[in-house]
């Protein structure tokens, strides 16, 4: 399970990812799309998984949150599997660099729940006030709506389209690039981003 | 000394990087009108240049080449050609490639990057069943861009003040030729190139 919390939000924290959460994000692995936001082009077996949290996530140089629905005894630090929810998981690569590229996946179960327009402002919340970034980047992939209207809906701007950059789900596909400057976060006047 | 000739062109030719031309790639990469456009932040001793070369060699997706000016124009000259830049492709193993470049101020504005990268985008589609290429510059480097343009690469996108580079946030471009594209110029009845 998620630990400590790193950000509040009126529905949803943000905590920290653990290794024994592999096997939550191993099914990251198994969606075409999310994987390729993390330039990863096959599935993983789960060993594979608790490597990639411990040689990426656990990094330094990124960033990754699980944004969990906490139960109302939910504690600050170790939560039990009945006292919270992960449902959305955003990373953060290369957070010391000029722009950070995000990545954001949602269980599909949790996908009607709207929490991943949530999820995104409270890690951009973080990110913005944890590291000097002076903008942050996102790849989206023609066909995969609902990350693309969850970049869209924080304030990401369209800033171009590579064309058929991936093979995706049988098809080579476009790749949509997103981005969003630390001023125009900040004038959104989100909440904890002034 | 740059290795055995590998495509030939008009003007340059691309020969092999050698590992006694780390000293030349060194000069490359060191010099502000060449290093700050490609991204480069400090400084590059003459070791992490020989590391450089080394780790292009070592990587079975990448193609790099030196940018070659020969004795007398033939490259068959007794003399030794005089290398003038650097042709990268990278990442071979994925949908597009990356192309990337440089030649010495010294060198720039003759065509020779446009030569220079047009045979190593021939070389790429004829040897790599890839579905495209693909390109970045700073905005600010109309050399660079330009080359693109030459090459009938398509403007794809512009990331907006993505890098930090020569004291300001600039724009990073982006820039995509299809397959079907580069075959199509490089037909005589409707081409161009």
């Amino acid at each position: 399970m998620p630990g400590p919390i790193l950000e509040v939000g009126d529905d949803l924290v943000l905590r920290t990812v653990e290794r024994e959460d592999a096997a939550l994000l191993q099914r990251l692995f198994a969606d075409p799309y999310a994987r390729l936001a993390l330039h990863e082009h096959s599935h993983k077996s789960e060993a594979e998984v608790e490597e990639f949290v411990e040689e990426q996530v656990e990094d330094d140089d990124n960033a990754g949150y699980l944004a969990c629905v906490d139960g109302e005894d939910a504690p600050y630090d170790h939560p039990g599997e009945d006292e919270t929810e992960p449902v959305a998981f955003v990373y953060a690569h290369h957070v010391d660099r000029d722009r950070p590229r995000m990545m954001l996946w949602v269980p599909p179960e949790h996908r009607g729940d709207g929490h991943a327009e949530s999820a995104l402002e409270l890690a951009l919340t973080g990110l913005f006030r944890t590291y000097d970034a002076h903008t942050v980047g996102a790849e989206v992939l023609e066909g995969d709506e609902y990350t693309r209207e969850a970049f869209e809906a924080i304030g990401f701007t369209d800033e171009g389209r590579g064309r058929e950059v991936r093979f995706v789900d049988g098809e080579y596909r476009d790749a949509l690039q997103y981005g969003l400057l630390r001023e125009e976060y900040d004038e959104g006047g989100r909440e904890g981003g002034s | 000394m740059p290795g055995a000739v590998f495509r030939r062109g008009d003007r340059v030719t691309l020969r092999t990087v050698e590992q006694a031309d780390a000293e030349f790639v060194q000069r490359g990469h060191n010099h502000p009108a060449v290093g700050v456009s490609l991204g480069l932040d400090r400084p590059e001793n003459e070791s992490s240049a020989a590391d450089h070369v080394d780790s292009f060699e070592d990587n079975p997706n990448v193609a790099t080449f030196l940018v070659c000016l020969e004795a007398d124009g033939e490259s068959d000259s007794e003399s030794d050609p005089t290398p003038v830049g650097k042709v990268t492709v990278k990442n071979l193993h994925h949908t597009r490639p990356e192309l990337s470049y440089w030649i010495l101020p010294e060198y720039q504005g003759e065509g020779y990057a446009t030569e220079a990268t047009e045979i190593a985008v021939d070389y790429t589609f004829e040897a790599h069943e890839i579905r495209g290429l693909q390109a970045q510059a700073f905005a600010p480097n109309e050399g660079s861009v330009g080359v693109l343009e030459n090459l009938g690469f398509t403007h794809e996108g512009t990331l907006r003040d993505a890098r930090f580079r020569d004291g300001e946030y600039v724009d990073v471009v982006w820039y995509g030729l299809l397959r079907e594209e580069w075959n199509d110029a490089a037909d005589p009845t409707g081409g161009v190139r």
